[in-house]
C-alpha cells in the first residue's frame, strides 16, 4: 500500500487508495489529489517512475506559463512513499485534472455529429494547445484519444493531457506516430517536432471519426510495410468512406513527408474553409532494378534495408559479393555513391570495429543507414533514431538490458554513429539537429574514466534522469544535492568496506555539475590510497553540502571520517596523530562535513606537520653537533676560549691600570 | 656565506672606524702633549713603544681586546714615572735620566710582557672553565633530544628507519 509522508507544497495531499488509471502515463502512475487550501481545484497527483526520464524542459515551461486547453503542472516535490517494495523516495507532480472523460471511450451521439465537433471544438481547442507549445518550441508528442479529454460543463471542447511525465512518443500506439518513428520501440521514439504532433492529430481525427483506432487488427510489421509501400493515409483509410473535406484534412495531416505535412497554419486556414495549398513531391523511395535478397524481391530501399538488417550475416556476405559501386548505382540510381560515402561505408575494411559478427553488423548497418536516412539505426538488434539515444539507454538501464547498453555503446565508442550521422545528414533533419549532441557523447562513451563512459552519456542525453546508482535504489536523486541526500540513506544499507561511489553517482555529479570533474578524477589516481580518498570526498562533500544545502549528512561523515583516520598515521608528531583521530571521531557524530574540514583541515594540518618535522630535525640535528663538539673538549686554541681569554685577559688588564694608577696618583 | 663575510668585513671596518677614532683622539692629546708638556710626550713615546708594536702587528680575531690588554699593563708600567715628569720641573732632563735607566726599561716593558704572557695564558684558563661548564650543557642538551624523539620518534634523529 502506497502511503504518502506529508502534502506536497504544504497543501496538496495525495490518495494513494485511489488510482487514476487512465490518467497514467508511461512513466508515472497517477492517484486523486486535493488541494487543503482550495477543495474545488481538481488536481491529480503523477508518481514518477525511478528509472524514466520525465521532460524536464517541458515541465518547467509549463509550471512557469500554463498553455489553455493542456493539463499544467502545478507543483513538484519529493515525497517518501511507503511502498510495497519499502519506503522509497519519488518525485511526486501534481497537475490540473482534465474536467472531462476521455476521447477514448468513444462518441456519445447525444453530443450531436462528429464529423461538427471535429471541425469545431475539437480541432479549435487543439490548435489553440499546440500554438501555446509551438511558441516554446515544444512538440505535445502525446496525442491520441487517450490523452485528450471533453472539457468541462458549458464548454464543448477539448483538453489535451500532460506531455511531460514520459518520454516523447514513448505512450502512443505505433500508427500514431509519423512513418520514421513508428517502427522505433516505444521506449526509443525520440523528441521529434510539430510535424510528429501534426501527424498524431490526423490520426486521431481519423480514430474519432471511425470509432476505433486506424489498422486494428493488424499486425505491426504487416501495418509498417502497408504504410512504406502505399503511404500512410492510404494504408490507414483503405476501405473506408471519408467525406470529401475531411479526407483532405487526412492527405494533409497524415503526408509522410514531414516537410510537405500539414503544420498548424495549414490546420487553421482548412477550419476556416480554406485549402492550404502544398506541393506533393513524395520522395521517391523506388530501387531502380529491384533486388532478389533471402528468397524475396525488393523495389523500395526501405523494405531492402530492414530487409537486411532482420538478416545481418547473410546480407554482408550478399554485399561483399556485389562489385559493390557499380552495384550500388544500378540498383540506387537517385543517388550516385560518392567516394565520401562508399569510405563511410567501408566495404573493404572488414575489421573496422573488433570481431567479423561486429563488422559484419557495422556494414550492414551503414549500408540500411544508407538505403533508408530518414529511418532508424538498427544496429545488433537495437532501433533507435538519431534524437532517441538517450531514452533507448535509459530504457536499456532501467530494464536491465545489458545487451542494448553494450550495443549502444559500441555504437557511441567506437565511431559507428558518426559514420551512421554523416551517411544520412544530407537527407535527414533530425541527424542534423542531433549531430553536435552526439558527437559530444562520442568522445565521452569510449572513456573510462571516472565521470565518463556510458554512464555520462545516459546523464548527458537525458537531463531530467535521476541519477541511477545502486547505492540508493530507493532514493531520488534529481540533483548532487538529492544524490548526496539519497548517498547519506543508502549508507545505512551498505556494508562496511563496499565502495561508497559507484560510475553511476560520478558520471550524474560530474554531468550535473563540470566543476566536480577534477576531484572525482583524482580520486580515481592510482597513488591514492583509501584514506586519501576519503579526505577528498570529505572536502568535496563538505563544499556541496552548504553550497546544495542539504543539512547534516551523519552516515556519510561517519564513514568518511572512519575511512579517513588512516591518513593521521603519515603524520610526524604523535601528539598531533592522536589529538587529530579524537576530533575527528567527535566531529563525524554532528554530520557537519563542512565543520569537519574548517576544524580538521587536512591539508594545512599535513604541511603545518612536515614543516614542524623539518624544523625539528634540524634542531636535533643541531643539538646533535653541539654534543659531539663538548664531548670532544675544550683546549685554549679553540676560538670560543681564545674569545673568552682575551676579553678576560684585558678586563684584568684595566684592573691592574686602575690600581696602579690609585696607587700613583692617590698614593702621592 | 658571502652576506656573511660583508656582515664581518663591516663588523671589522666598524671595529678599525672605532680604533681609528680612539687613535685620532690619542694622537691628537698626543700633539698637545708635545706641545704643552713636551718631556710627557717623549716619556710616552719611548714607553709605549710595546703596545704600538703590538697595534701593528696583531692580525687575530681577538685584536681588540689583546691590545688593550698590552696598552693597560704598559700603561701600568709607565704611570708611576710618568707622574714623577708631571710633577718635577726639570722636564726633559728627568726623562732623560729615566730612559738612561735599566729599570725603568725593565718596569715599562716587563709591565708589557705581562700582558702578553697572560693573553697566552687566559685561553688556556677559558678553556678549564668551559669545559667545566659543558658538563651541565651536555645534560640539557640530552634532554631536548629526548623530548623531541618522544614527540616525533626515532626518526627525527636521522639515525634510523622512519616510522
Amino acid at each position: 500500500m502506497y502511503n504518502c509522508s506529508e502534502p506536497l507544497d504544504k497543501r496538496y495531499t495525495v490518495a494513494f487508495t485511489d488510482r487514476l488509471a487512465e490518467l497514467d502515463s508511461p512513466g508515472a502512475r497517477a492517484f486523486a489529489a486535493k488541494n487543503s487550501e482550495d477543495p474545488d481545484e481538481s488536481v491529480y497527483a503523477l508518481v514518477q517512475e525511478r528509472g524514466v526520464p520525465l521532460r524536464l524542459d517541458v515541465l518547467e515551461a509549463l509550471m512557469e506559463e500554463p498553455v489553455d486547453f493542456l493539463s499544467s503542472p502545478l507543483a513538484t516535490g519529493l515525497t517518501t512513499i511507503d511502498s510495497p517494495t519499502g519506503e522509497v523516495e519519488r518525485l511526486v507532480i501534481i497537475v490540473t485534472r482534465p474536467p472531462g472523460p476521455s476521447l477514448a471511450r468513444g462518441w456519445d451521439a447525444s453530443r450531436g455529429s462528429i464529423d461538427q465537433f471535429i471541425k469545431g471544438p475539437f480541432l479549435g481547442s487543439v490548435a489553440l494547445a499546440l500554438n501555446g507549445l509551438q511558441q516554446n518550441e515544444m512538440p505535445h508528442r502525446a496525442i491520441r484519444p487517450g490523452n485528450i479529454f471533453f472539457a468541462g460543463e458549458g464548454h464543448d471542447g477539448v483538453v489535451l493531457g500532460e506531455c511531460f511525465s514520459a518520454p516523447a512518443g514513448s505512450g502512443q500506439p505505433d500508427v500514431f506516430e509519423p512513418l520514421e518513428r513508428s517502427i522505433l520501440p516505444p521506449d526509443a521514439r525520440g523528441e521529434g517536432d510539430q510535424a510528429a504532433d501534426m501527424y498524431a492529430l490526423g490520426v486521431t481525427v481519423l480514430a474519432l471519426f471511425l470509432g476505433e483506432t486506424p489498422g486494428e487488427g493488424r499486425g505491426r510489421t504487416e501495418m509498417f510495410h502497408a504504410r512504406l509501400s502505399h503511404g500512410s493515409f492510404w494504408a490507414l483509410t483503405a476501405s473506408k468512406q471519408l467525406p470529401g473535406s475531411l479526407s483532405t484534412l487526412l492527405r494533409g495531416l497524415l503526408n509522410d513527408d514531414p516537410e510537405e505535412r500539414w503544420d498548424l497554419r495549414d490546420l487553421i486556414q482548412w477550419v476556416d474553409g480554406h485549402v492550404p495549398q502544398r506541393a506533393s513531391g513524395l520522395a521517391n523511395w523506388s530501387l531502380s532494378r529491384p533486388v532478389k535478397f533471402s528468397g524475396n524481391t525488393y523495389s523500395d530501399r526501405r523494405l531492402l534495408a530492414e530487409a537486411f538488417a532482420g538478416h545481418i550475416g547473410e546480407a554482408a556476405t550478399f554485399l561483399r559479393e556485389q562489385d559493390f559501386v557499380s552495384w550500388v548505382q544500378q540498383v540506387v540510381a537517385s543517388e550516385s555513391m560518392s567516394d565520401r560515402i562508399e569510405r563511410l561505408i567501408g566495404i573493404g575494411s572488414d575489421a573496422d570495429i573488433g570481431g567479423e559478427t561486429s563488422a559484419d553488423e557495422a556494414l550492414v548497418a551503414k549500408f540500411c543507414m544508407f538505403l533508408d536516412p530518414t529511418g532508424p539505426v538498427r544496429y545488433r538488434g537495437l532501433l533507435l533514431s538519431f534524437d532517441s539515444i538517450g531514452q533507448a539507454l535509459a530504457s536499456a538501464e532501467k530494464n536491465g538490458r545489458q545487451d542494448g547498453v553494450d550495443a549502444i555503446t559500441e555504437l557511441l565508442s567506437g565511431g559507428l554513429m558518426v559514420a551512421l550521422l554523416e551517411i544520412a545528414e544530407t537527407r535527414n533533419a533530425t541527424a542534423r539537429a542531433s549531430g553536435d549532441q552526439i558527437r559530444a557523447v562520442t568522445a565521452r562513451a569510449g572513456k573510462k574514466g571516472p565521470g565518463m563512459g556510458i554512464e555520462r552519456v545516459l546523464y548527458d542525453l537525458n537531463p531530467a534522469l535521476p541519477c541511477q546508482s545502486d547505492r540508493f535504489r530507493g532514493g531520488w536523486a534529481g540533483s548532487v544535492g538529492g544524490a548526496l541526500k539519497a548517498l547519506e540513506n543508502g549508507l545505512a544499507s551498505l556494508p562496511q568496506g563496499a565502495p561508497m561511489l559507484d560510475r553511476h553517482f560520478m558520471a550524474f555529479c560530474i554531468g550535473r555539475d563540470k566543476a566536480l570533474a577534477r576531484t572525482f578524477t583524482a580520486l580515481a589516481h592510482p597513488n591514492v590510497d583509501g584514506a586519501q580518498a576519503a579526505v577528498m570526498m570529505l572536502e568535496l562533500f563538505g563544499s556541496l553540502q552548504i553550497s546544495e544545502k542539504t543539512g547534516p549528512l551523519k552516515n556519510l561523515s561517519s564513514r568518511l571520517a572512519d575511512q579517513a583516520k588512516p591518513v593521521f598515521k603519515t603524520f610526524r608528531n604523535r601528539r598531533s596523530r592522536e589529538e587529530l583521530a579524537a576530533r575527528l571521531t567527535g566531529l563525524a557524530a554532528g554530520g557537519d562535513l563542512a565543520r569537519i574540514n574548517r576544524e580538521i583541515a587536512f591539508s594545512r594540518a599535513k604541511a603545518e606537520d612536515n614543516r614542524a618535522y623539518a624544523l625539528a630535525q634540524a634542531r636535533f640535528a643541531e643539538l646533535t653537533r653541539l654534543r659531539l663538539k663538548l664531548e670532544a673538549g675544550i683546549t685554549g686554541s679553540d676560538p670560543d676560549a681564545q674569545r673568552f681569554g682575551a676579553a678576560g685577559a684585558s678586563f684584568i688588564g684595566f684592573i691592574v691600570l686602575s690600581v696602579t694608577a690609585l696607587a700613583v696618583f692617590a698614593g702621592g | 656565506m658571502a652576506r656573511n663575510a660583508a656582515k664581518k668585513t663591516g663588523g671589522a671596518a666598524q671595529g678599525s672606524g672605532g680604533m681609528g677614532l680612539g687613535l685620532g683622539a690619542g694622537m691628537l692629546g698626543f700633539v698637545t702633549a708635545v706641545i704643552v708638556i713636551p718631556a710627557v710626550a717623549a716619556l710616552l713615546i719611548v714607553g709605549l713603544a710595546p703596545t704600538i708594536a703590538s697595534w701593528l702587528a696583531n692580525q687575530s680575531p681577538n685584536r681588540k681586546n689583546q691590545i688593550l690588554t698590552v696598552l693597560a699593563f704598559n700603561l701600568a708600567g709607565i704611570l708611576p714615572y710618568l707622574a714623577k715628569v708631571m710633577q718635577s720641573p726639570r722636564g726633559l732632563n728627568l726623562v732623560m735620566e729615566i730612559t738612561g735607566d735599566v729599570f725603568s726599561w725593565l718596569v715599562m716593558y716587563g709591565a708589557a710582557s705581562a700582558a702578553m704572557i697572560m693573553l697566552l695564558a687566559a685561553p688556556q684558563v677559558a678553556a678549564l672553565v668551559l669545559q667545566m661548564m659543558a658538563h651541565d650543557r651536555l645534560k640539557s642538551i640530552a634532554t631536548a633530544q629526548a623530548r623531541l624523539v618522544d614527540e616525533w620518534g626515532e626518526a627525527v634523529s636521522g639515525e634510523t628507519a622512519e616510522d
